[in-house]
Formats: structure tokens, C-alpha cells, sequence
């Protein structure tokens, strides 16, 4: 015999009631009122880092260092995305890509960018591609076969230089995958350590370090060795 | 002659006594706290009791409390990836914590420790119906909470002991079929953490098996669930408690799920649960077999396997319900990665009610696992203080 229940309609209407509140909040979680960056990092995931707040300030052909306990390196106003905090190893990267800022006010003239950089690369494996853009345009390509430091050294063009609306440089290191997502579901990705870097005037710089930069450059790039 | 020899002669007929199964959680909750602070203060040489308290308050303990004294922080900054700040820790158990700090005019970490294991010890009274007069087996599953590996979760500011609270009264009203009270409890439940969710599921498969019980048939339930009214204002009262964080986080963040979304800084992401499990129980023999260590992946691999073979155990008892809540306690945080399972099983009370039970059942077993246990709880003490990865 099956068991009678008897409906009650205050029930009902406290259930509904409490339904109601529920759509409303799904309604609002599928429908979120946010940043462009805070939607592409955790929401559609389609960024690999969240970016800080930072000046960007850095002053035209000044060496910024990004190792803990040098002169200089507290400020901290050009590490922007991608890049973990300075120990005495520098700034590393930890996604797809990282991303230094730089706020200045760009000279119309060439710029040769520096910097001095190490990896996680092994010599047991293929030789790792660095691709290093500014202000969205690829300027250079350095690779990596071990980790052994590495100085980079490549011009800015002046047009490259002026791309960006908020004046200065966005310079991106995009590195390359070397192993599939691990527990935390983040791909593997090369570790490109950074202590040092520059920008100054291409006519005023002197002499760069030898460096292997690698792959096909867009036109009008040009590398010095 | 009996009555001239026997206990009554000792102990008048009218004498008021408090029950064993109350005495217990506060004799061992004081032995916990007593035992732990003189290893710390051994080990250490700081005999502060605050210093304790400090030393006892790692990880998330950390987070509860920021929440409780400064509340929802802004844009995400922290770690070492600037991605994480605390909007993925449930409010409930940081207002109360902030709450008793008001109160009792005790700094948040005392007050948040206390109110941990007072709720705890609540815990522990409220599930004594499910143990069916088991004692031992009710003395097994207190002395795992204060003084088992898991009693640095229920003497902290953690959730764990709050969750353990309104999971074991959620379980005893529902033995009670009181479907709607254990709806109000499911709604503070998922103020607490987000797998209360799941008690709504164990609201409908207690009220089936009731309903069978009751001589009716499944067909039967199905045609008359839309009577059910009790049962839809239950279900519909346990999102609440979510519904409200995320309502918050909607006008504090502009993002409701925020809370979900932030997880990314702790690697979380969802996928299949049995994937994640295989990858974290392989990962240590990638190159080769090495066992000379148990990495955290295998660790929490194996205690996820642990809670769903407890899980099973459950079903065969026919505590479907019981069985269903762990099970999903279970998966849903192992459908983002492993990280914290050996904590999230400890946190799962009919898991521990249940491997009390069997634990308790054999009397050799039962005084073999009473000293493994408090082992266990001194020679973690140092592991959990340093941080480990293990516990957290």
C-alpha cells in the first residue's frame, strides 16, 4: 500500500520562492559583469597569467635588474604578466608567455633591446625557441639548448616602438610547451629566467654581446652580432 | 541480596549522571589540546599558548582568518603567480569566527580555535544516534578528532569542524525523516563549503528509502514526488547558502562564480575525476618504480581511493544517502585535481563514522588502531607546523 501524502501549499510556495532566488543567482553566475583580463584568465582561460597593477615606469637606456638584493630591483614596476616575483635567480616565467611593461617616452628613432637570460633547457633535449614580440610585433627569435645564460640583444624598430597607445613597450617572451599538463592542469612550459634587461637608443648603444638569435625576422629587423 | 552488594548501595537510584558519550568529547578534546601544546612546547621551546596557536594556524587556517578580521579582498595578487586572493574560502565559518571574536573580546585566532573545537565537540555529541550505541566505536571516532593524525583540521580555524557538525545533525534528521530541517541544514552547509550541496541528494534518496520502507514502491515515489511538497521545500532550501555567497561575490566582484573561477591559482580546473585520480597515482612511477617515497600525488591519490572504498562500504550498509554525500565529497574536488584529498576524506563524517564501526568491531584491531592513532597525532605535529604539503 502505497503511502498518502498530503500537499501543502505553504511548501510549495516557499519552495518556488527559494527556486526563484536560485535562477536569479544562475542567471547572474552565466551572465558575470567583468574585466576583458579577469574573464580571459579565469573564466575562458584563453591567458595563460592575471596581469598586475604597475607603473611600467623605467627610464630610457637604464639596466633594470631583476635579481632580489640588487640595487634597483624592489621597484618592480616592469614585471606586468607571466613572470613570478624576482629571487636571486631573477623573474621566471611560469605560462605561455611573459610580459614586461615599459612606460616611457619613445624617441622616434630605433631602440635595441638587451637582456641577459637563462632556462630550464636541457641539452638532452631539442633546443627550446624563445619568441620575443614588442607591442604585438615579432622582433626576434632566441634559442636555447641548455642552461647556459643567454644575452639577447635586437632592435626595436622606431614604428614598432611607436605601436603601442599608451606610449612605451610591451615586450613578450613567449615560450614554448615542453611537456603535457601535469595534476594542476597547466601545460608545462619552458622556464625563461630573466636578471637583467635594457632599452636605449639603437644609435647610442654601445657595442652588443655576441648572441644566437635564431629563426626568420619581419622586415626591416635587423640583428646585430 | 543484590541490591545490598550491587552498585545501587555506591550510587543512590536518583542520582543525576552525565552520560559517557557527552564526558568523552570534552575529556579527549582537553587530552588533544594538552598533549599537542607539551610536544610543541618540547619540541620548540616557546611555551606561549598563543605561540601555539600561531604555530598550529598553517594554510588555509591563514586565509579563515584574514577573511574574519578583513573580510573579501580585491583584485587577485597573491602567490607567487599574482592570481589568487580569498574569495574561494565559503563566508559562514569566518563570520562565526569573527563573531565569537566579538564576543568574547579574544583575538580572532584564540576565539577561532575555540570555536572550532566547541563545534567539533558538538559534532561529536549530535552523531552519537548514528552510532546505535556503539560505544567503542563511538569513543574510536572522538578519539580520531582530538587526538587522531586529523585533529590539527578540528582544533583550527578550518571548516572542517563546522562541516562535521552540520553534516552528522543534517544525517541524524534525516534518520529522523525531518527532510526540511535537514534542508535548513543543508543551506548552512553550503554557506560552508561548496560540496554541502550534496546533502540535497541525500534529502531524496533517504526520502525514497524511507518511502519503500514505508511499504510504498519506487513507481510509486516517482508518481507522487509532485505531492512531495516537504521534500521540494527541503531540495529547494540547500542552495541557498551558496546562492547568497554567490550573490556577494556578484556585487563585490562582478562575478558570481568567482569563488569557483579563482581556483585556478590553486591548479583546479574540472575534468573527468577518474583521469586526474590515474594521473595522480601514476605520476610518481613515470620513470621508473620508485617507492622509496610516497610523493603528495600518490598520497592523495590513494586517500581518495580510501574515502570511495569507505563509500562503498557505506552502500553495502543500504546507507544510500550516506553513501551518495561522500562519494560526491569525494569527486567533486578530485574533478579538479587531488590537492587537500587527505584532508577533504577526514572532513567526510560518515566516512569516519563508518571505518569507526568497522575499526571498532574487533576489539584487537580497535585497542591496535587507539595508539597508532595518537602516534600519528605527536609525530605529525612537527610535519604540520612546517607546512606540509601532505596535510594541508
Amino acid at each position: 500500500m502505497e503511502p498518502v501524502y498530503r500537499p501543502r501549499l505553504w511548501q510549495f510556495a516557499f519552495a518556488m520562492l527559494f527556486g526563484a532566488f536560485a535562477l536569479v543567482v544562475s542567471w547572474l553566475a552565466f551572465n558575470p559583469n567583468v574585466a576583458d583580463d579577469y574573464r580571459a584568465y579565469y573564466i575562458d582561460r584563453t591567458s595563460s597569467c592575471f596581469p598586475r597593477i604597475t607603473s611600467g615606469y623605467y627610464e630610457l637606456g637604464t639596466p633594470a635588474t631583476f635579481v632580489a638584493g640588487r640595487s634597483g630591483h624592489e621597484r618592480d614596476t616592469l614585471r606586468w604578466c607571466g613572470f613570478i616575483e624576482a629571487n636571486r635567480q631573477g623573474i621566471r616565467t611560469f605560462g605561455d608567455y611573459g610580459i614586461l611593461k615599459l612606460r616611457f617616452a619613445v624617441p622616434d628613432e630605433d631602440l635595441l633591446l638587451s637582456f641577459t637570460s637563462t632556462t630550464n633547457a636541457k641539452t638532452s633535449e631539442p633546443p627550446r625557441d624563445v619568441v620575443v614580440e614588442v607591442n604585438g610585433t615579432k622582433i626576434g627569435t632566441v634559442t636555447y639548448s641548455s642552461a647556459a645564460r643567454v644575452m639577447g640583444s635586437m632592435t626595436i624598430p622606431k614604428d614598432v616602438a611607436a605601436a603601442n597607445t599608451e606610449g612605451g613597450l610591451d615586450i613578450r617572451f613567449n615560450v614554448p610547451r615542453i611537456g603535457p599538463p601535469g595534476t594542476n592542469s597547466e601545460p608545462v612550459t619552458l622556464q625563461l629566467r630573466l636578471t637583467a634587461l635594457r632599452v636605449v637608443v639603437a644609435s647610442a648603444a654601445p657595442p652588443p654581446p655576441e648572441t644566437r638569435i635564431t629563426g626568420a625576422l619581419p622586415k626591416g629587423v635587423v640583428v646585430k652580432k | 541480596m543484590s541490591d545490598v552488594t550491587g552498585d545501587s548501595v555506591v550510587a543512590p537510584k536518583n542520582r543525576w549522571q552525565i552520560p559517557p558519550f557527552i564526558l568523552i568529547p570534552f575529556y579527549l578534546m582537553a587530552i588533544g589540546v594538552l598533549l599537542r601544546y607539551a610536544v610543541y612546547a618540547r619540541s620548540s621551546g616557546h611555551w606561549g599558548f598563543v605561540d601555539y596557536l600561531r604555530a598550529l594556524c598553517v594554510y588555509d587556517c591563514n586565509a579563515y582568518e584574514r577573511l574574519a578580521l578583513y573580510g573579501y579582498e580585491g583584485r587577485p595578487s597573491g602567490f607567487d603567480k599574482g592570481d589568487a586572493n580569498n574569495w574561494a574560502f565559503f563566508p559562514l565559518y569566518s563570520i562565526l569566527a569573527w563573531a565569537a571574536a566579538q564576543i568574547s573580546g579574544l583575538s580572532v585566532l584564540i576565539a577561532g580555535s575555540i570555536l572550532t573545537s566547541l563545534l567539533t565537540i558538538a559534532a561529536a555529541l549530535v552523531s552519537w544516534p548514528l552510532f546505535e550505541g556503539r560505544m567503542r566505536a563511538y569513543f574510536l571516532f572522538c578519539f580520531f578528532l582530538f587526538l587522531g593524525p586529523a585533529s590539527y583540521y578540528f582544533s583550527t580555524l578550518y571548516t572542517e569542524g563546522l562541516f562535521l557538525l552540520l553534516t552528522v545533525a543534517a544525517f541524524v534528521l534525516l534518520r529522523q525523516r525531518d527532510y526540511m530541517t535537514a534542508g535548513l541544514t543543508g543551506a548552512i552547509m553550503s554557506a560552508t563549503r561548496a560540496t554541502g550541496l550534496l546533502i540535497a541528494a541525500s534529502i531524496l534518496i533517504q526520502a525514497f528509502q524511507d518511502h519503500l520502507k514505508d511499504g510504498g514502491s519506487a513507481r510509486g515515489f516517482l508518481a507522487g514526488i509532485f505531492k512531495r511538497t516537504d521534500l521540494m521545500l527541503a531540495v529547494a532550501m540547500v542552495p541557498i547558502g551558496l546562492c547568497c555567497f554567490a550573490l556577494y561575490m556578484y556585487f563585490h566582484t562582478g562575478d558570481a562564480l568567482a569563488f569557483v573561477h579563482i581556483q585556478r591559482a590553486w591548479g583546479r580546473a574540472f575534468q573527468n575525476p577518474f583521469s586526474n585520480l590515474w594521473l595522480a597515482l601514476t605520476m610518481q612511477f613515470k620513470n621508473g618504480w620508485a617507492l622509496t617515497t610516497i610523493t603528495t600525488d600518490l598520497a592523495f591519490g590513494l586517500a581518495a581511493i580510501a574515502g570511495m572504498a569507505l563509500s562503498l562500504v557505506l552502500a553495502i550498509r543500504g546507507q544510500w544517502a550516506m553513501a551518495v554525500f561522500c562519494l560526491g565529497g569525494i569527486l567533486l574536488p578530485l574533478s579538479t585535481n587531488t590537492y587537500s584529498m587527505i584532508r577533504f576524506v577526514a572532513g567526510l563524517a560518515p566516512l569516519l563514522i563508518v571505518a569507526s564501526i568497522m575499526l571498532a568491531r574487533w576489539k584487537w584491531l580497535y585497542y591496535l588502531t587507539l595508539p597508532t592513532l595518537l602516534i600519528l597525532d605527536v609525530l605529525l605535529l612537527q610535519t604540520w607546523t612546517s607546512r606540509s604539503y601532505y596535510l594541508m
